[in-house]
């Protein structure tokens, strides 16, 4: 418990924040999480158990397709409008990130729903995400990786003329020899797991769903 | 004569969508990746932000464009017996699928990276076969490097068939140059091209509203070269253009209109097709999705929108097969999708071959879909209403209750009147994946054996090759 706030103010807090979530409404997010900092309510708590429960629910919700991506994408939006102003408050060292990904559309790919679609599952997933936008070259992805220390990097393309550079971004870090710390996801229209496995890839994300529960075996792993 | 199409926008809707595309142009206009074609549009009456790379296209300038714009377009085959006149008056010309990026082998089931090997033989299996009219080059070549990998695409197409070839990869004024002088090696010169465009390309707007430098740039240069292009807008509804299909509908028409202003600024009168692949996205997935009862509705509003404008146009397509093995995984949904979507009044369709949602092909279920649609261009084909078809004289001369079975008139006419569905085709679609996929695999064998296209000379296949590996060696330095 929140030191200095009362349980039944708690609750009421932390239903505001919940409810914002499964109403898909980033305003009454954000007055949510305004509401808890200046109540005292503790950030991480806040997360913990007032946003993380809700986003799970709406997660639970898609999978069963109770809602579809619309509803998802909003909920991930309010869930980014509380925890745009709650992160910040929480000491270094009690991060509950699962880790961070770097994610962009590759070089001369200005192509973005799927990515962007990726890109919102997994931050409302408890993933740190930095997102390139489109066009990104292969050097950028990697530079950024090493400074964000990011677990994975992320490659989106659409075209078929553009997916070689997927392959770019493996052999870039293959020969900066920092293969091994950050792991490669691709996806896009035109790609597949078999090009996943060519290209020397980590795995591929047929969907934003199956993206997800890639990076979250991929950032298990060692 | 007559010919079934699905009407599916009144007089008064397609008013509100010409008018509101003109609002879109205008008011919110496109963004345009490349200076160089800002420059132009702001030269020529656009309202341009540079530093947004805005252009605001004003109404006068789209009305000077259609104005512009050529009504009938020749697109020309290596055998001129293979020449299509757009618009057509029947059935629309089918091609194959694209642009994929692996091959099924049709013994092992094995997926692998396409290659040029499997273009060609992919293209001369296309031509081959009498459903397909035209060929879009289909798969990528993985082999080569990836700024080459179109010019590669296309000389291999060019040399496997003498059908129109329908090029999908456009990446630069560069890139459209080289295709170019590709294509004069076989037409005897770029001025012989002109007349008789052995190719054309599809240049795509990215939606909504905008265009990338490198294919903007690339489509000029095309145009400028007298090869007719066809201006694709994937408006997907709830993605990249509004959920709703009107929306969906008029952003595919304002790209369409603004790349038309482009087009006819940069070169009056050149060749330009209106072209739409457009369709909702999954809900579930956020990918595209062609098997969906909105995509023939809105292939049908933008068909009425070309002939309304008087543009040839490439609306219909269809992406039937989602599974990565080849056969019909959804009967009713894929043969009701090929029928409606290409019932729209479109002069071009393609989609023979694709499988795996178009990310790869298979050669077998080219020859089952190029099969399908013998049977569905029929619902389709020109009939003629006349006083003589009409025969009012004939039925006369058999009189009431009598049969006409036996007058000369039955005799003389009914195989032209009449379509007779293939009964060898028609057990496949009873057994679907049964004996279809093997029996589509034996003639796809067969004709992959026995199927020849007249050889280029050697001399053009070497200054071909030469043109691409100048090209390369360029890009690499």
């Amino acid at each position: 418990m929140s030191k200095g706030v009362k349980m039944a103010d708690e609750k009421k807090l932390m239903k505001a924040l919940a409810d914002a979530i499964l109403s898909y409404d980033s305003a009454a997010a954000e007055a949510a999480a305004k509401e808890a900092i200046k109540r005292g309510l503790d950030p991480l708590e806040a997360i913990e158990k007032g946003l993380s429960p809700a986003i799970e629910e709406v997660g639970k919700k898609f999978e069963k397709m109770e809602i579809y991506l619309p509803e998802l994408m909003l909920a991930a939006d309010a869930m980014r409008s509380s925890m745009s102003l709650l992160l910040p408050l929480i000491p270094k060292g009690k991060a509950l990130s699962k880790g961070t990904v770097v994610i962009g559309t590759v070089q001369g790919d200005i192509h973005e729903i799927g990515k962007n679609i990726v890109s919102n599952m997994l931050m409302a997933n408890g993933f740190e995400v930095v997102d390139l936008g489109v066009d990104v070259k292969t050097s950028a992805f990697v530079d950024e990786a090493r400074k964000s220390n990011a677990k994975i990097i992320g490659a989106s393309a659409l075209m078929s003329s553009t997916i070689g550079s997927q392959k770019d971004i493996v052999d870039y870090l293959t020969s900066m020899k920092v293969r091994k710390k950050h792991a490669v996801m691709v996806g896009g229209g035109p790609t597949t797991g078999e090009w996943s496995k060519e290209i020397g890839a980590d795995g591929w994300g047929e969907d934003a769903a199956t993206t997800v529960k890639l990076a979250n075996r991929l950032v298990k792993r060692k | 004569m007559a010919n079934a199409k699905l009407v599916f926008l009144s007089k008064d809707e397609q008013d509100l969508i010409h008018e509101s595309s003109l609002k879109s142009l205008n008011d919110i206009g496109m963004m345009i990746r490349s200076d160089s074609t800002l420059k132009m549009l702001s030269e020529s009456g656009a309202d341009v932000d540079f530093q947004k790379k805005i252009a605001r296209i004003p109404e006068e300038m789209v009305a000077e464009a259609l104005k512009k714009a050529p009504r009938s377009i020749r697109l020309c085959a290596r055998d001129s017996k293979n020449d299509m006149i757009v618009p057509t008056a029947g059935p629309p010309y089918a091609a194959t699928t694209g642009l994929g990026v692996y091959v099924r082998d049709m013994n092992t089931g094995e997926k692998r990276p396409s290659t040029r090997k499997d273009i060609a033989d992919f293209i001369r299996l296309g031509d081959g076969l009498d459903g397909v009219d035209f060929l879009w080059t289909s798969i990528t070549a993985n082999e080569v490097p990836q700024v080459t990998h179109g010019l590669h695409e296309l000389w291999t197409a060019m040399q496997n068939t003498t059908k129109h070839v329908n090029g999908v990869s456009v990446m630069s004024a560069d890139d459209s140059r080289k295709q170019i002088e590709l294509a004069a090696l076989i037409a005897g010169g770029e001025e012989e091209l002109r007349k008789r465009p052995l190719f054309s390309v599809i240049c795509c707007s990215i939606a909504p509203l905008s265009f990338e430098g490198g294919a903007v740039e690339g489509m000029i240069e095309l145009v400028k070269g007298g090869i007719p292009i066809m201006s694709m807008s994937m408006s997907l509804s709830g993605g990249s253009s509004p959920v709703t299909l009107a929306g969906t509908i008029t952003n595919a028409n304002s790209e369409n209109l603004a790349s038309l202003v482009i087009t006819q600024f940069a070169a009056p009168g050149s060749p330009h097709i209106y072209c739409s692949s457009s369709a909702p996205i999954s809900m579930k997935t956020g990918m595209i999705n062609y098997m969906t009862s909105e995509q023939p509705l809105i292939a049908a509003g933008l068909g009425q929108m070309a002939r309304r404008y008087g543009l040839p146009s490439m609306v219909g397509d269809w992406g039937i097969n989602d599974m990565d093995t080849p056969g019909i995984p959804h009967p009713f949904t894929t043969i009701l999708g090929i029928t409606l979507s290409t019932m729209t009044n479109t002069d071009l369709v393609s989609g023979i071959g694709g499988i795996d949602a178009v990310k790869g092909v298979a050669f077998d279920q080219a020859v089952i879909e190029a099969n399908i649609w013998k049977n569905v261009r029929a619902y389709m084909r020109s009939v003629a209403i006349s006083e003589e078809t009409i025969a009012l004289d004939v039925v006369k001369e058999v009189g009431h209750g009598n049969t006409f079975l036996t007058h000369p008139h039955t005799a003389r006419n009914f195989k032209k009147e009449l379509h007779f569905f293939d009964e060898k085709t028609l057990a496949w679609e009873a057994t679907l994946s049964d004996n279809m996929v093997s029996e589509a695999k034996a003639v796809a064998e067969r004709i992959l054996k026995e199927h020849t296209v007249p050889r280029l000379d050697d001399s053009i296949i070497r200054s071909g090759d030469e043109v691409i590996a100048e090209y390369e060696r360029r890009v690499e330095a």
